[in-house]
């Protein structure tokens, strides 16, 4: 009996193709017996091409519907079935066929009386040689795989024929078949749909076979149906919903609660290893795929068509499964073809050919030269610089939100350098005070090697790095922090390069933005008054590079993150710009003039220039011109750039270090760090490592741009700027620097190993102000380390009233006076009082303090130590010291810690360098993803 | 490497791409230069000139603004807590009696004996007053009426009210060779002190007295100075004043011809009243006694008021012999400068009597040594003594009172400044006077009121000064000016002491306290 066809053309917004579909369904050699012509709720013209074509066979869904669902709609309000042989062939408004693709199909299902689907071979709709689909399968875990996709064809796939599952596009199955099996399932409404059927008709013991010679062609996957285009979010969403919603319709019943106890479990797993595969747009779609699996309705009717047509064994399948060794093989081809298509590298000088190593040697050397003798030294003090905890627990216990021993202590949110500190420490666990001697003696190599390593990514030639090399590793704001003292100016220092280097390859590459996340996070910390200027560049960036967006704007996102419990206490105290102030030990600094900030000096003296030109019997006036001069070179190549060739990165390199000019200047007008009587602006030396970095920035690009012409120019700018940086190198060298070795210890050794008994024993410190009157603070335990200093208590002006109790104390002790210092002392668990040896103290009050403590006859002289006079408070009665929960012991500490971790984590996944794949691209209609992917 | 292995020298980037075989080596941007000139290219090189200047002139702009303008600096301000010390008892230490090396055999030159026992008047602003003897004294009269007195009031109820106390002794010895008038007022103890008076010359005997009334020990260290300049002695420092006790050390220990001592003393541990108490035998003639009382602290504006010159005739009369030993009758003032160098000083001496505003000369004095101005010729009567300096420094003055072959000297200390309040006893003895010196431009109304009496008002005219005669051993309060110096004298028949008023006791005062 010969067969009779019901061909079902679906359209939805198919304006474009249906022209070509309906004339090839016309043009077919053996014609379907009719034609039923769906619109799926077009907002195009689609309804009236469908209307034209043949009026009376046109059926107009209520409402949108998938494909399948548009099908069961056409066969219910359309003929009956009419005879028992009876074919549907199912077509989106995209599958225009071949005019012998109808009869090829036949011809197929004739011959064989058990197959109930045939499938034709879909070509790509703008280039028929390309192969679209031919058939589909799925792995051992049930994901569906495309048995060939984007492919040339060469009949290389003609003598396959028996399939797992194919398209539906094209497909033609026999009506009683998919009566029975009740059509597509409704819980997938596009991805899997067709595989799905298959695999349900396969279980009812009939055959699917693909029909090579049936060439239909196809725009695109099923998800793209109706749509211009799909996210490559979006699109991973949609296949990972279909895999789920199959694996809960095909699991054992006894399997189904432990499949779906995983869903939510594997879903989260799945986000982090697509972080980790550079594709965080997929996170969200695994994520609502796993609970919209879990909430998923359909599972239990989708079960029920199942079990009512399965007449064979999940083994019947098995031999169609597509095997490891050949998922292997397919992805190794992907890759490979990936590799080939990838860029050729660009000329770039290398590491050791290129003189980067000589520079890092070179710095190096110059770094043992000014602090090789810190070799020896256990800890480093002097400065901005006071030792760390002694373990590395406790430095991890001051982090987050936790209880700060500084003064009466409170509770309140850490720096976030206290993270930067915690992990420095921890890389020498074994003596964490040690790693900052280590930061002194690597710090100029790896300054030296940052600065290359930026500096070579813009050129093709060994000079501009070579030289900007040198140039970081000797700026004068970054000898200035060491000498002086500024860990965290160091740290943002050695940094800053990196952050640039990665911040401008974050256009391009998922890893490097989560790496610069990471390093944008650690420069924040370090130097929170470099924030406005940074995230003013990232958005010019941004704006340069819209295709990169995504990735650049995420990149301060994990700096907010861990400044947000700060910036939220800062806020509610109405002082939000103290966010700004440095982090660490408060300085009270002399403030350089605003001249001697456009030479990159962060402190009066000029680089220090004035104090050498003095010692060596030369007239300190003269340190203006010579700094002037030795800086003419830099200065004259930086603001060269926009004149030569390059420009278009000179340009930005000035921005940058305008913005690090303005930001210098604003800290000197900007005073949030209270340090006893007086307040003290933001130390500026961070903000010029900005500036330096601008000004280096466009010498080098100068450089390059003056091509062969560059060596002698680079040569002269090279060494004026290591004789600039004699002075500072010389002074480091001779120990004329406010930092200094140290043997460890925060307080008088004798306090110092009491307080190793009782770590919440006090010692009370008292020191005399500048403009008379005292200032008071207690250390509890061995003293307040470096990573226990808080800006929030730096920067509190407010007097609360456990400051005014000790206040009233320490007045008290300063005074003849009939106040009962010993209860208080015990009150407060407080065994010692230190009057530190101050330089700026009022003499008269530092006189009053000492005769009134040395008059105190319950306090026993221990007399004059190394930090400060001594005195001990033998008769310490019972009383506690305050003290609060730990970084974990508050609601608050513990989602803080758990955010900021999540979220660190998150970004350093993204980071972790993965082999090189190919470029995640949006699913888009066939002729524009050409396009894109140009 | 490559030479090693014998292979040609790998050509550099630069070379490949300055040979003209391969223009297309060259990156697009950097090869326009080369090319022919082209409108493209002009508008490319024209663009980028533009460009560079622009950015350049942004730069120059920026930072001569940064420069120029003057930004406002925005941020927080230290809050400071004026912390009110709790009032404690508040303690005065009196000289004690009149001190020898030597019993009243002669002997024991080595050990320090009293003589006699002074005469201690003391009183509180709220009215409790107890004297006790400290505990320990060299001179062995621990725990007698001759040791030093230790003068307490306990806490003020009133916080915020701290009781003034003042006190005042004097002896008037008559023994041997000490023959004199000494008064001195009891002062607070210090941990830091300057002593400007006595005399290690033949004939004069200077002691130096350091009484501990805290109950911790006090470690004391002196420095010396002497006519020449700084004086390195052993035993100057790490002497150890018990708690509750008296040392007394003789300065010609330590160097002996000093015509013109200045002591300073420090103290850590508790705090020290240091005294010198210098007496002047001239061959068999008693020359006089006096107690010095110490000057907290240095100034560029020394004042002493009340130089009491009670007979110049006399005085002069003494010297006709051309005696050296009677050189040191001449008023003068002793005047040290720490540090090095030359130091100018302008004196004036201002009778008190206002109409005459007296004489004033400028001389140069060397820093590091003592010096002695005299002030010849100075008239019968009551001056006002002003130094103004370049640098701080320490001053007394010397007078010696005779009647006939009767002589006693007296050393007037500068008196510390008095701002608000401050309250003065009379010690015991004859004409007691309070001068006061009004260092104001703006004349002063000084409410002297006895305690438990009627008030006077005295009135000071801006710079002069002002006199009142005090009933002997009563305790007056001062009020009603803001800024004062003030001492008392006592002098009669060839006798003469004098002690400065002393502000209410520092350690109490209100301090200011950044938590």
């Amino acid at each position: 009996m010969q067969p009779r066809v019901l061909a079902v053309l679906v359209a939805r917004n198919g304006a474009q193709y249906l022209p070509r579909t309906l004339a090839a369904l016309a043009a077919q050699t053996r014609r379907p017996d009719s034609v039923v012509l769906v619109d799926a709720s077009s907002s195009d013209d689609s309804g009236a091409i469908l209307g034209a074509a043949a009026p009376g066979n046109v059926v107009t869904t209520p409402g949108r519907r998938p494909f399948g669902a548009a099908v069961a709609y056409a066969l219910q309000v359309g003929p009956p079935q009419s005879v028992d042989n009876e074919w549907l062939w199912l077509l989106g408004h995209d599958n225009a066929p071949d005019p012998s693709a109808l009869s090829a199909m036949l011809g197929a299902v004739e011959v064989a009386p058990s197959v109930a689907i045939a499938g034709p071979k879909l070509m790509r709709w703008d280039d028929p040689a390309l192969i679209a689909s031919f058939g589909e399968t799925i792995t051992s875990f049930g994901r569906s795989v495309d048995l060939v996709s984007g492919e040339l064809d060469q009949a290389q796939h003609d003598l396959h024929s028996d399939l797992l599952a194919v398209a539906a596009g094209g497909m033609l199955v026999r009506r009683s078949v998919w009566a029975a099996l009740g059509g597509f399932d409704p819980g997938l409404p596009s991805v899997d749909a067709a595989l799905d059927f298959a695999i349900r008709a396969r279980l009812a013991g009939h055959r699917v076979v693909g029909v090579p010679s049936a060439r239909v062609t196809s725009a695109g996957p099923p998800e793209l149906f109706g749509r211009r285009s799909v996210s490559a979010g979006a699109q991973n969403r949609v296949r990972r919903a279909a895999q789920l919603h199959r694996r809960l319709v095909y699991a054992p019943p006894i399997a189904v609660p432990l499949h779906w106890l995983t869903l939510v479990p594997l879903g989260i797993l799945r986000s982090l290893v697509q972080l980790v595969a550079k594709r965080p747009g997929f996170v969200g779609g695994e994520l609502a795929a796993a609970i919209g699996a879990a909430f998923d309705g359909s599972v239990p009717r989708a079960r029920r068509t199942l079990r009512r047509n399965r007449v064979m064994g999940w083994a019947a399948i098995g031999a169609l499964r597509i095997t490891a060794g050949e998922l292997r093989e397919r992805r190794s081809g992907e890759r490979a073809a990936a590799a080939a298509s990838g860029a050729a590298a660009r000329d770039r000088p290398g590491f050791f050919a290129g003189g980067g190593a000589w520079m890092v040697l070179v710095a190096a050397i110059l770094g043992i030269v000014g602090f090789g003798h810190f070799q020896s030294a256990a800890a480093l003090t002097g400065g901005g610089l006071v030792p760390l905890s002694a373990t590395v627990g406790e430095l991890w216990s001051h982090v987050g939100y936790t209880w700060h021993d500084v003064g009466t202590g409170f509770l309140g949110a850490s720096d976030p350098f206290s993270y930067v500190v915690a992990l420095l420490g921890t890389l020498t666990f074994w003596s964490p005070s040690f790693s900052v001697v280590l930061l002194y003696l690597v710090a100029l190599p790896l300054s030296a090697l940052t600065a290359w390593w930026c500096a070579a990514r813009f050129s093709q030639r060994a000079w501009a790095p070579a030289v900007a090399a040198l140039a970081w590793a000797l700026a004068p704001p970054f000898l200035a922090a060491l000498g002086d003292g500024h860990p965290g100016a160091v740290i943002a220092h050695i940094l800053l390069p990196t952050l640039v280097l990665t911040v401008v390859n974050a256009a391009r590459s998922w890893s490097m933005a989560g790496i610069g996340a990471v390093v944008f996070a650690v420069v924040a910390a370090s130097a929170p008054v470099l924030v406005p200027a940074l995230v003013i560049a990232l958005l010019g960036w941004a704006a340069a590079n819209p295709r990169g967006i995504a990735r650049i704007i995420g990149i301060p996102i994990p700096a907010a993150v861990l400044f947000a419990p700060l910036a939220f206490e800062q806020f509610s105290r109405g002082t939000p710009l103290a966010l700004l102030a440095e982090p660490g030990l408060a300085l009270r600094a002399a403030t350089p003039a605003v001249h001697e900030l456009v030479v990159a000096s962060p402190a009066a003296g000029l680089d220090g220039w004035t104090v050498f030109l003095a010692a060596i019997g030369l007239p300190a006036a003269a340190a203006p011109v010579v700094v002037i001069v030795l800086l003419a070179p830099l200065g004259i190549l930086a603001l060269l750039s926009p004149l030569l060739p390059g420009a278009l990165r000179g340009i930005p390199a000035m921005v940058l270090g305008l913005l690090g000019f303005v930001t210098a200047v604003a800290c000197l007008h900007l005073q949030v760090t209270i340090t006893g009587s007086t307040a003290s602006s933001i130390w500026p030396g961070s903000a010029l490592s900005l500036y330096w970095l601008g000004l280096v920035g466009a010498m080098a690009i100068s450089l390059e741009g003056m091509r062969k012409a560059a060596a002698i120019p680079a040569l002269v700018a090279a060494v004026f700027l290591a004789v600039l940086a004699i002075p500072p190198l010389v002074a480091s060298s001779t120990g004329a620097i406010a930092v200094q070795a140290s043997n460890g210890r925060l307080l008088p050794a004798f306090a110092s190993a009491k307080a190793a008994a009782d770590p919440s024993l006090g010692t009370l410190e008292i020191s005399a102000q500048p403009g008379g009157g005292i200032a008071v603070t207690v250390h509890r335990g061995a003293g307040t380390t470096l990573d226990e200093q808080t800006t929030l208590a730096a920067t509190d002006v407010a007097v609360s009233p456990e400051d005014e109790r000790l206040a009233v104390l320490a007045g008290n002790m300063a005074s003849r006076s009939g106040f009962d210092v010993a209860a208080e002392l015990d009150a407060l668990h407080l065994a010692f009082v230190v009057v530190p040896h101050t330089a700026d103290a009022d003499e008269l009050t530092r006189q009053r303090l000492l005769d009134a403590l040395d008059g105190n006859r319950i306090l026993t002289p221990i007399g004059d130590t190394t930090t400060g006079t001594l005195w001990h408070y033998e008769g310490l009665g019972d009383g506690s010291a305050p003290t609060g929960p730990g970084p974990l012991g508050t609601t608050t500490g513990i989602v803080v810690i758990s955010v900021q971790g999540l979220v660190v984590l998150l970004a350093l996944l993204l980071a972790v360098p993965t082999t090189r794949r190919r470029r995640v691209r949006s699913a888009r209609v066939t002729d524009e993803a050409e396009e894109v992917a140009e | 490497m490559s030479d090693t292995l014998g292979m040609p020298d790998e050509p550099t980037g630069d070379e490949f791409r300055a040979d003209p075989a391969f223009p297309e080596q060259d990156e697009p941007d950097t090869a326009a230069p080369r090319r022919a000139v082209t409108a493209k290219g002009v508008a490319v090189a024209s663009a980028r000139t533009v460009a560079g200047l622009v950015g350049i002139g942004v730069a120059a702009v920026t930072i001569a603004a940064a420069v120029l303008i003057p930004l406002p600096t925005i941020g927080s301000t230290p809050q400071g807590m004026t912390v009110v010390p709790v009032p404690t008892a508040q303690q005065l230490v009196c000289a004690g009696s009149v001190l020898r090396l030597a019993d009243d055999t002669g002997e024991g030159a080595t050990t320090v004996s009293a003589l006699g026992t002074p005469q201690v008047r003391a009183a509180s602003s709220d009215g409790q007053v107890s004297m006790n003897p400290v505990e320990t004294s060299d001179a062995s009269t621990g725990t007698t009426s001759s040791a030093p007195t230790i003068v307490s009031t306990p806490p003020s109820p009133d916080a915020t009210q701290s009781a003034l106390v003042s006190a005042a002794q004097s002896e008037l010895v008559e023994e041997g060779d000490f023959v004199g008038l000494a008064a001195a007022d009891c002062d607070s103890a210090n941990g830091d002190s300057w002593l400007a008076g006595g005399s290690t010359a033949v004939g004069r005997t200077t002691l130096l007295s350091l009484t501990n009334p805290s109950e911790v020990a006090a470690t004391v260290n002196l420095e010396l100075f002497g006519e020449d300049g700084a004086i390195t002695a052993p035993g100057t420092s790490g002497i150890i004043v018990p708690a509750n006790g008296q040392r007394v050390l003789s300065l010609a220990g330590f160097q002996p011809g000093i015509a013109s001592p200045v002591v300073h003393v420090t103290s850590t541990g508790g705090q020290v009243s240091a005294r010198l108490q210098e007496a002047i035998v001239r061959g068999l003639e008693p020359g006089g006694v006096d107690i010095v009382s110490s000057v907290p602290e240095l100034s560029t504006s020394t004042v002493i008021p009340g130089v009491v010159v009670t007979d110049l005739d006399a005085v002069q009369a003494l010297r006709k012999g051309g005696d050296p030993q009677f050189d040191d009758v001449e008023t003068a003032i002793r005047v040290f400068a720490p540090g090095e160098g030359s130091v100018s000083v302008t004196v004036s001496v201002r009778p008190e009597d206002a109409a005459d505003t007296g004489t004033s000369f400028t001389l140069d004095i060397d820093a590091g040594r003592v010096t002695d101005i005299p002030v010849q010729q100075l008239a019968t009567g009551n001056y006002t003594v002003t130094l103004e300096s370049e640098a701080p420094l320490v001053a007394s003055a010397r007078v010696t009172s005779a009647v006939g072959a009767r002589t006693d000297f007296a050393w007037f200390s500068s008196a510390s400044l008095l701002t608000e309040s401050a309250q003065v006893t009379a010690a015991p003895g004859p004409n007691t006077l309070l001068h006061l010196a009004n260092p104001t431009t703006t004349e002063a109304r000084v409410v002297v009121a006895a305690r438990g009496g009627a008030s006077t008002t005295v009135t000071v005219p801006a710079g002069a000064s002002g006199l009142l005669e005090l009933d002997s051993g009563t305790t007056y309060s001062l009020s009603g000016f803001t800024a004062l110096y003030a001492s008392v004298s006592l002098a009669e028949d060839g006798m003469i002491a004098g002690y400065d008023v002393t502000p209410p006791g520092v350690g109490s005062a209100p301090i200011v306290v950044f938590p």
